[in-house]
């Protein structure tokens, strides 16, 4: 089921190879354009719908991996209740990503289209693999397509940079994650998870091993010296390209947090708990402060992430049940309403007005109410108002944080404050005051369609939103759908690190006594 | 029964004898033909579990073993390979080009068969070598017909300045290696591999000791400045980039690998009871992973880039070299021919590159004839313009034009930079788990690093020929006519749009052989991680004759 899964968007984009593409403008071109759109649409649709059953079919009081399959092409194949979530968050955001740059795109989309399809294939079996190495060669392999989509069908002239800053980065930080997975290869000779969770990885105190792979995952989720491709990346993409990146690649590094670090480096985890703590209260306290300096409003969402994701990254380290589950339940979260933002300010309004520059935008309520008001819903939701799934997660986060250390959760907790500050700054820029005297007819691109222009929400745009909203609505309301499923696989989680952290702290104990005091040594040894 | 194919091989090679009466074209498809005949008849002359470590002819001047066999098979494949592509398809029909040269100037390509005979016989002698003597008259065959090839254009000042340059390092490379031989003969009184080695291991106290490590230190160093390993590599990008790409093609590819099979099995040898040879080596690798990584940097002559890439992939090399254990060699075998393949597609790529994107005079198409009548009215030899690709900016806009072939190239850059899951990636990863395996941390630190620094020239291809949206014919056009404002209105308007039609929609095309090789080499390139072990099991029991041996 899950290498059919893997398999399918890579069929479905054989069919529309034989298609002859080319660039003109005419009837035949445009036609045989939107049969690939729409091959790639129902192809991403039907792998949407056989996710739905696989997640219909998962056992949610298992322990460890269901469905597990040792002979794919793949690698090992096997998911569990946490991965379920992010293999139907992909195949949720891929049509929907696809369907935002539906018009905009108009030559190679062939190519496209292909990309899109692989770059699903590989995030849907980066998080069914059950195997350290090929967590990391589905971790890597997803920078081809994202480095050819962001540089091909980028906006500016900046996107070159910036996609060289997305793959420069990322490979610099994941090579050290591969030194650290040979060396454990080599000491342990397996790079199984299931194999790898019954070692007590801590051999010799190589903490090198834990800080290569928070290195790989900082630079990915991104953590603060490491953020700089980020905004750069998904501002210059183009908006599906922003769509994959915000809601799934950045879950690529929350995921290898709860797989590898949490799971596998339980006891580095926990001691090295301040570094990553404090690591992301500077990242959540900076990046709120520097999205209300930008004035490119993609990038305004990108650092929004930012200090969605140090939320995220709090929770997980914050060693307690309500923490994790909420850091999985935001970053399900983020995956919905990001997209939904991306889609506001770089599709809906960029495509009438042609500019990213939030200075030029003003009282856009004038002439689009139901944007006004979609827009709304989802920048409040962003900014984690009741009602939405956000709500729950970063409640659920930051009160594990608090549990953990009130001071970080005191921190952490402005970063509410914050969101709120620059969702609604930007929301207030945009929409309301009088209606820009930059958009009339002499000054915007005299090719937009005066309908288009004027006019609101098309129906491609609305019901593009739709699905966003009625996940983020639905689970806001009955977030113990997800919950419920978490609870199991989170409380595993949680007692295979007290386990290890409890050994590991006995063993420096009984080694330092035995070392440092005879006498107590010999009464040890005689009972 | 080696020398049945060596005669074999000399005896087809009299066929370019008959360069008058033969079809141009139709010579190195005969070239091609003998090689891959010859590398199924050197598979079939023994049978590999019968060989075991070797069997010993000419008394004891060349030994056959299960790593040269294959490897021998592997060259003269490659060989026939790269003489392939050497036509161009126009309107359907095979246009009788060279892969090397213009129409006009095809005369010297008639020696062109019979040089590549020659260096693939001195190639097949080297990696059999069994004796200091053969291994000097080897590498001295194949030398020389690379300096040859080299000059094979002989009416351009690049190509003679290539060729004598060539010359000058690859002499004084020989006469070093010829030095350690002479030193290893006055300490010793020995030149076969195996006595050597015996000599080495029974003696306890040698007063020569200090002789006999100069000595192969010099053979070391002759062999890999003919490589061109890095603080020896100088000559590596001048010679590529000077000479025409087929040619480069040659001198990247097989050289490499034949001294380097060499290598594999004379590494005991090398390293036996010395660590100051394996200092050396481990000083070698260092230097070329950091000069391949930041020298290409600032290239813009791609084939000058291309060099510095596989200095820093020596690099790689090197270190699977030195460690040399059974995990280690394993994968040196597997990096050499992950690196053979991904290079010769490359370079295969180039070539059609070169076909597709520049104007050349074709007799038979109208619109080229009328064309060169106005060049040769505007005084523009078209003859001294070669189809080459050579600087980075000609590249600009391929993907427009050409999306699949730019996909190709794409795919083995990415290979180059080491990004799974492609076969590059499990080559560096097999290298560095060698490496970690004996506590080599800090140089696979290093090795790791260079290999991101590389990443952004490899990028830097991609992005030219795939991110910038020029329109290419017309680019390329304006460049190559900037000198007659005629013939650039003229190219502006309706001949160039007609040209860029009749070039890059359907009509012309490169060859099928051509286009099937590369698709071929791109498969494997990409597909390699589905079925790894088809590749896997031929290196790992390669390995192990390596090391039992």
């Amino acid at each position: 089921m899950i290498t059919l899964i893997i398999l399918l968007p890579i069929i479905g984009s054989l069919f529309f190879f034989n298609i002859q593409e080319t660039t003109g403008n005419s009837d035949l071109d445009t036609k045989n354009n939107s049969i690939i759109k729409q091959i790639g649409l129902s192809t991403s649709l039907v792998t949407l719908i056989l996710t739905l059953i696989l997640f219909s079919q998962i056992n949610n009081s298992a322990i460890g991996f269901q469905y597990t399959n040792y002979f794919t092409p793949f690698g090992v194949l096997g998911i569990d209740s946490i991965s379920i979530f992010y293999i139907l968050l992909t195949a949720f955001i891929t049509p929907i990503a696809l369907l935002s740059d539906w018009e905009s795109i108009t030559s190679k989309v062939k190519y496209f289209v292909f990309s899109f399809l692989l770059l699903e294939s590989l995030q849907i079996a980066f998080f069914s693999v059950t195997d350290l190495f090929m967590f990391y060669i589905y971790f890597e392999s997803v920078l081809i397509p994202l480095f050819l989509i962001v540089g091909i069908y980028g906006a500016s002239s900046a996107r070159i940079r910036a996609a060289f800053l997305l793959f420069m980065y990322t490979l610099f930080g994941s090579l050290f994650m591969l030194l650290a997975i040979l060396f454990i290869k080599y000491n342990l000779g397996t790079t199984d998870f299931n194999l790898l969770g019954l070692y007590d990885l801590a051999f010799d105190s190589k903490g090198w091993i834990f800080f290569a792979f928070l290195i790989a995952f900082a630079i990915k989720s991104p953590l603060y010296p490491f953020h700089l491709w980020l905004f750069r990346a998904h501002a210059e993409s183009c908006l599906a390209g922003s769509v994959i990146l915000a809601a799934i690649i950045l879950k690529l590094a929350t995921y290898g947090y709860i797989r590898i670090s949490l799971n596998l480096l339980p006891e580095f985890s926990m001691s090295n708990q301040y570094i990553i703590q404090s690591l992301a209260l500077i990242t959540l306290v900076y990046s709120s402060l520097v999205v209300l300096r930008q004035v490119d409003t993609k990038a305004i969402v990108a650092y929004s992430s930012v200090s969605h994701v140090s939320v995220i990254i709090l929770g997980l380290f914050s060693n307690t049940l309500q923490g994790i589950e909420g850091a999985i339940l935001l970053s399900l979260a983020h995956g919905f309403v990001s997209p939904a933002l991306f889609i506001f300010v770089g599709g809906i309004i960029y495509s009438r007005y042609h500019t990213r520059v939030i200075n030029y935008y003003r009282g856009l309520t004038v002439t689009m109410p139901i944007f006004g008001l979609l827009f709304f819903i989802f920048t409040v939701f962003n900014a984690g108002a009741p009602l939405s799934v956000n709500f729950i997660g970063e409640f659920l986060a930051l009160a594990g944080t608090f549990d953990n250390s009130p001071l970080v959760g005191l921190i952490g907790a402005t970063g509410i404050v914050f969101s709120a500050v620059y969702s609604i700054f930007l929301f207030n820029r945009i929409a309301f005051l009088n209606y820009s005297p930059f958009f009339n007819r002499s000054t915007v691109n005299t090719k937009t369609d005066t309908k288009l222009l004027l006019g609101d929400l098309t129906r491609r745009e609305f019901f593009l939103m739709l699905p966003l909203l009625i996940a983020t609505v639905g689970f806001g309301i009955f977030p113990n759908t997800i919950l419920d499923s978490l609870h199991y696989p989170v409380s595993q989680l949680l007692i295979n690190i007290d386990d290890k952290v409890n050994l590991a702290n006995n063993f420096y104990i009984t080694a330092n006594t035995l070392t440092l005091n005879p006498m107590i040594s010999a009464e040890y040894l005689l009972n | 029964m080696i020398s049945l194919l060596l005669i074999s091989l000399i005896l087809v090679s009299i066929v370019p004898l008959h360069k008058n009466t033969i079809f141009n074209l139709a010579l190195s498809r005969i070239v091609s033909i003998i090689l891959i005949f010859s590398s199924f008849l050197i598979m079939n002359i023994y049978y590999i579990d019968r060989i075991y470590s070797g069997v010993h002819i000419f008394y004891g001047y060349i030994s056959i073993n299960s790593i040269n066999q294959v490897f021998q098979f592997f060259l003269l494949l490659i060989g026939a390979l790269i003489s392939v592509p050497g036509s161009v398809l126009q309107n359907n029909k095979l246009i009788q080009t060279s892969n090397l040269i213009f129409q006009n100037v095809h005369p010297y390509l008639n020696n062109y068969g019979l040089i590549i005979l020659f260096n693939l016989i001195g190639a097949c002698a080297l990696i059999t070598a069994n004796d200091m003597l053969t291994l000097y008259i080897a590498i001295e065959t194949q030398s020389f017909s690379l300096y040859l090839l080299s000059t094979l254009k002989n009416d351009s000042i690049r190509s003679a300045t290539a060729g004598l340059k060539y010359f000058l390092i690859g002499s004084l490379a020989s006469i070093i290696i010829l030095l350690g031989i002479a030193l290893l003969y006055y300490a010793s009184g020995l030149t076969n591999f195996e006595n050597l080695a015996l000599y080495f291991n029974i003696t306890d106290f040698n007063p020569y000791y200090s002789t006999l490590i100069l000595s192969i230190g010099f053979i070391l160093i002759g062999l890999l400045i003919k490589v061109g390993a890095a603080p020896l590599h100088q000559w590596t990008p001048d010679v590529y980039s000077l000479v025409p790409t087929a040619v480069t093609t040659w001198l990247v590819v097989l050289p490499k690998l034949s001294i380097f099979v060499l290598l594999l099995q004379i590494i005991e040898l090398i390293l036996l009871g010395s660590i100051t040879i394996q200092n050396l080596l481990i000083i070698i690798s260092i230097l070329s992973l950091i000069i391949g990584a930041i020298g290409g940097l600032y290239q813009v002559n791609i084939k000058r880039l291309l060099a510095y890439s596989s200095i820093n992939n020596l690099g790689f090399l090197i270190i699977a070299l030195t460690i040399s254990n059974k995990v280690s060699l394993e994968a040196f075998t597997f990096y050499l021919t992950q690196y053979t393949f991904t290079t010769l597609n490359i370079f295969l790529i180039l070539i059609a590159f070169g076909y597709l994107a520049y104007l050349y005079p074709i007799k038979n198409n109208r619109m080229f004839i009328t064309q060169t009548k106005e060049l040769s009215n505007s005084n523009l030899n078209v003859g001294d313009q070669t189809q080459d690709i050579n600087f980075i900016n000609q590249l600009t806009g391929l993907f427009k034009n050409n999306p699949i072939l730019t996909i190709s190239f794409i795919i083995c850059l990415f290979s180059f930079a080491g990004v799974p899951p492609l076969m590059g990636f499990f080559a560096k990863q097999q290298v560095l788990l060698a490496s970690l395996s004996v506590g080599f941390i800090f140089l696979s630190l290093i090795a790791i690093n260079t290999s991101v620094i590389a990443a952004f020239y490899y990028l830097k291809l991609i992005q030219v020929s795939s991110f910038i949206n020029n329109d290419l014919s017309l680019n390329l056009q304006k460049k190559f006519f900037k000198n007659t404002d005629k013939l650039a209105d003229t190219l502006s308007k309706g001949v160039g749009q007609g040209i860029s039609k009749n070039f890059f929609n359907s009509n012309s095309n490169i060859s099928h052989v051509h286009s099937y090789l590369i698709s071929i080499l791109t498969c494997t390139i990409l597909l390699y991680a589905i079925k790894p072990t088809l590749l896997l099991n031929l290196t790992s029991i390669l390995a192990f004759y390596a090391f039992s041996i």
